[in-house]
């Protein structure tokens, strides 16, 4: 078959488009759609998975961020925010996307190790330079006079986290559970105002002035001090606190139609890698990587540490008693 | 309730004012320690309170913010009842158009015959259209006039890009350039003798997008096929052929803000399709003040190819406008046999390929100054409010337009082939004037004045009077 000379050339000049096409590099984005108090941390991590995907594989990886209250973010999720993953406060709220979007497996915490969870934290209290208030565990900030600031339970993972620590301590300290629902009403009455997620706590705490003890995430309290500086807050560590293990997961269902599910379980895994940890340390979470956490256990103070599965049986049962309609905290809350 | 930080301060400041005069008021008698430091700690409550007010204030204003965001936006305006999601991307619009004429006629065409005045519910639209999913869309029209309901459009339609939308359904077909203005902005009463040659409403596939930042516009189309100035359920019967129509329309100064001829638009637009025996007879060809002048024998079909062509332009400028076009139909026609009720080619059929043309320009003027254009209606600077002395916008316009049939239709023996040269006009020539009375967005009073002048086929025994006729129209529309 005889093509003519002009048919020839445009043949070779598609020809050439198609493959310079396929070997310029790609640019892939992904949405991470995470908790309130870990902007600083994936502001250094994306850029250093980013170098590291470009280095790898030659292609951009643009990580774009949504932050909010935990329980708000995964609703969002569910009603069609487009996250490629979910780094949130808690599994539970994992496990509402999954139940409610079918967005991802039932079984997703077992495909990343440590129960999904790369890095740990806890909650402890910030306060006041010289601790007017004289604060040293959970049962002083119950006493009348101190003002208690917490995000609200309903929205936020952080404020869930430090429910279920109050909870425990007066249920170990009075040795009941209706002595803790009784602690925890007391608790909330001297919180003044409920913000829906742990970064507008920190505002409301830092930089309004308002209440004298602030229920915190630890890796935030540390960005308090570090921010505003040690002479204007302290941290006070409780007797006994929680072990909050932030779980990540890939969402399988948008990422499959967007065509970036390699990409996602990658970005993923990188949080488990050397560098990944190296930076969850340097922004005050507490390394799962022994090594990691060995290089980094002088920043945080040593504290008895429970875990959900211990005292409250896991998330689902949790959730179901404490934080869905017409539980404890509903219960607490609208009496008060 | 948003408590000013001034307030705070000010309150703070009172107290601190209180606590710095107590050692000078005190001075017959001293203060104790205990006292002041219970004034710090009042103080200090105070201060408190306040801001916690300020921040529950703040947050409360941020859920607002939040839920707003989320919420569906309801709207009712000049341009229909809406409701349109918080991100835009889907919508339902509600809107409607009534039309009441008047028809008054002063001399009927033919003696003996006698058309009735009239007062007449001209058109009774309600209209739902909208998107879904931001790049997709949809209409239903209905007409809900004449004691019958029709569907009158009904499509979906996506988007990609300015360049490229689809369309499928049942909507206008895209040629006859007055056709395509809606029926609420008309300039006349009733749309004129091009519209009688090319398609309405038809139904298909078609294709639209602009190019050359909105200079040149494209339309093509595939569509079932429809007789001239007919829609496609005005056939019966089968018709394997379809129709194609593609339309090209530039606006070549559309983007020089300073051109004079900023506003011309001149295009053309071509049709071809098939027609076969057994579709049903044709519509008849009306004056402009809508009585009958020419139809074909009842025995005649189209069998054959249909071409048609369409040059177009108009030209607005400011309060000025004018609007021009010429169609030309060509079509393959035969004379049938009815045997066992179905219209059948014999061999005593006859074929001929006829050649029926038509042309009109309008002329407009907006004595008010509002501004026209082509398929709007002027926006009154000022509504019509007789107390306020205010009197929404008047237009004046003026029309000639003429069709004309092929003579060749009149030719044969006995009265003629394809119509009787006796009874049915070869030509019309129609001079309209038109008042609009625009008295705010929503309602528009039309007065037009029809005169038409007909002429006979050769050999015609026929002498058509001359026929004038007053058309009035009230038309709320939203």
């Amino acid at each position: 078959m005889n093509f003519s000379p002009l048919s020839r050339l445009a043949a070779a000049t598609l020809a050439a488009l198609a493959l310079a096409g396929s070997a310029a590099a790609k640019s892939v984005e992904l949405l991470n759609v995470s908790y309130d108090p870990t902007r600083e941390l994936y502001v250094e991590f994306n850029t250093a998975f980013a170098a590291h995907w470009k280095a790898k594989t030659g292609d951009d990886v643009i990580v774009k961020q949504s932050h909010g209250g935990s329980g708000k973010q995964a609703r969002s999720v569910i009603d069609g925010l487009r996250a490629d993953v979910v780094t949130l406060a808690l599994a539970g709220d994992i496990d509402a996307i999954a139940k409610n979007s079918e967005a991802l497996p039932a079984d997703w915490q077992t495909r990343l190790p440590h129960n999904s969870a790369p890095y740990t934290s806890t909650i402890v209290f910030l306060v006041r330079k010289g601790n007017p208030k004289g604060i040293k565990d959970w049962d002083d900030i119950v006493k009348p006079g101190v003002s208690i600031i917490t995000p609200n339970p309903k929205t936020s993972g952080g404020a869930r986290w430090n429910y279920l620590a109050a909870w425990e301590f007066a249920k170990r300290k009075f040795g009941s559970d209706d002595a803790a629902k009784a602690f925890v009403a007391k608790l909330f009455k001297n919180v003044p105002v409920l913000d829906s997620g742990a970064r507008g706590a920190t505002t409301t705490f830092v930089q309004r002035g308002i209440g004298d003890v602030f229920l915190s995430w630890e890796n935030e309290a540390f960005l308090a001090v570090k921010e505003f500086g040690s002479d204007q807050f302290e941290i006070v560590v409780p007797s006994l606190s929680i072990l909050a293990e932030p779980p990540v997961a890939v969402v399988d269902k948008v990422a499959k139609r967007k065509g970036t599910t390699e990409v996602a379980k990658a970005y993923l895994e990188y949080l488990y890698s050397d560098e990944g940890q190296d930076i969850a340390g340097k922004n005050f979470y507490r390394p799962i990587d022994p090594k990691f956490a060995a290089k980094y256990a002088a920043q945080f103070t040593k504290v008895e540490l429970f875990t959900i599965d211990q005292a409250f049986g896991g998330w689902a049962k949790a959730q179901k008693e404490h934080f869905d309609d017409g539980g404890t905290f509903d219960q607490i809350y609208l009496k008060n | 309730m948003k408590y000013p930080r001034s307030l705070r301060a000010a309150t703070t400041a009172a107290a601190l004012s209180a606590l710095a005069l107590a050692p000078l008021a005190g001075r017959a008698q001293t203060a104790p320690s205990d006292d002041i430091a219970a004034l710090r700690e009042q103080i200090h409550q105070l201060d408190q309170k306040l801001r916690v007010l300020e921040r529950n204030s703040e947050l409360k204003d941020e859920a607002t913010t939040a839920a707003a965001a989320k919420t569906p936006v309801v709207n009712a305006d000049a341009k229909g009842f809406s409701l349109t999601s918080a991100d835009k991307k889907y919508s339902l619009r509600i809107r409607a158009n009534i039309q009441a004429d008047g028809r008054y006629y002063f001399e009927d065409r033919e003696a003996g015959i006698d058309t009735p005045d009239a007062f007449v519910l001209r058109r009774i639209r309600p209209s739902f259209e909208g998107t879904v999913a931001e790049k997709y869309g949809y209409r239903l029209m209905f007409d809900l006039a004449n004691n019958q309901v029709q569907l009158l459009d009904a499509y979906a339609t996506y988007k990609y890009s300015d360049a490229f939308s689809a369309l499928f359904g049942k909507t206008k077909s895209p040629f006859d350039l007055e056709r395509l203005v809606s029926q609420t902005n008309l300039l006349f009463i009733e749309r004129s003798f091009p519209t009688l040659l090319g398609p309405n409403r038809d139904t298909g596939v078609q294709v639209y997008g602009d190019f050359l930042t909105g200079r040149l516009s494209y339309q093509a189309a595939y569509l079932d096929g429809a007789s001239d100035g007919s829609s496609l359920e005005t056939e019966s019967g089968g018709n394997d052929g379809k129709d194609a129509v593609v339309r090209l329309f530039t606006h070549p100064f559309k983007n020089d803000q300073d051109s004079f001829l900023k506003g011309l638009g001149l295009g053309f637009a071509y049709s071809t399709g098939t027609r076969e025996v057994g579709t049903g007879a044709f519509r008849a060809y009306t004056s402009n003040a809508l009585v009958p002048f020419f139809q074909y024998g009842s025995t005649v079909r189209p069998d054959g190819s249909h071409d048609r062509v369409s040059p177009q332009i108009y030209f607005y400028k400011g309060p000025f406008g004018v609007m021009a076009s010429y169609t030309e139909s060509i079509q393959e026609l035969v004379t049938t046999t009815v045997v066992g009720g179905v219209n059948t080619i014999t061999p005593a059929s006859k074929r001929a390929d006829l050649t029926n043309r038509a042309w009109a320009v309008n002329v407009n003027y907006v004595l008010t100054g509002e501004d026209t254009g082509y398929s709007t209606n002027p926006k009154p600077a000022q509504d019509f409010n007789f107390e306020a002395g205010t009197w929404g916008a008047w237009e004046v316009a003026a029309r000639l337009s003429q069709l004309s049939v092929d003579e060749a239709t009149f030719a044969g023996a006995g009265t003629g082939t394809f119509a009787n040269r006796n009874t049915q006009a070869q030509r019309i020539d129609s001079y309209s004037l038109g008042v609009n009375w625009y008295l705010n967005r929503n309602v528009k009073a039309s007065l037009n004045f029809e005169h038409s002048e007909f002429q006979e086929a050769d050999a015609s025994t026929a002498d058509f009077e001359n026929e004038n006729a007053i058309l009035s129209r009230v038309q709320l529309s939203f």
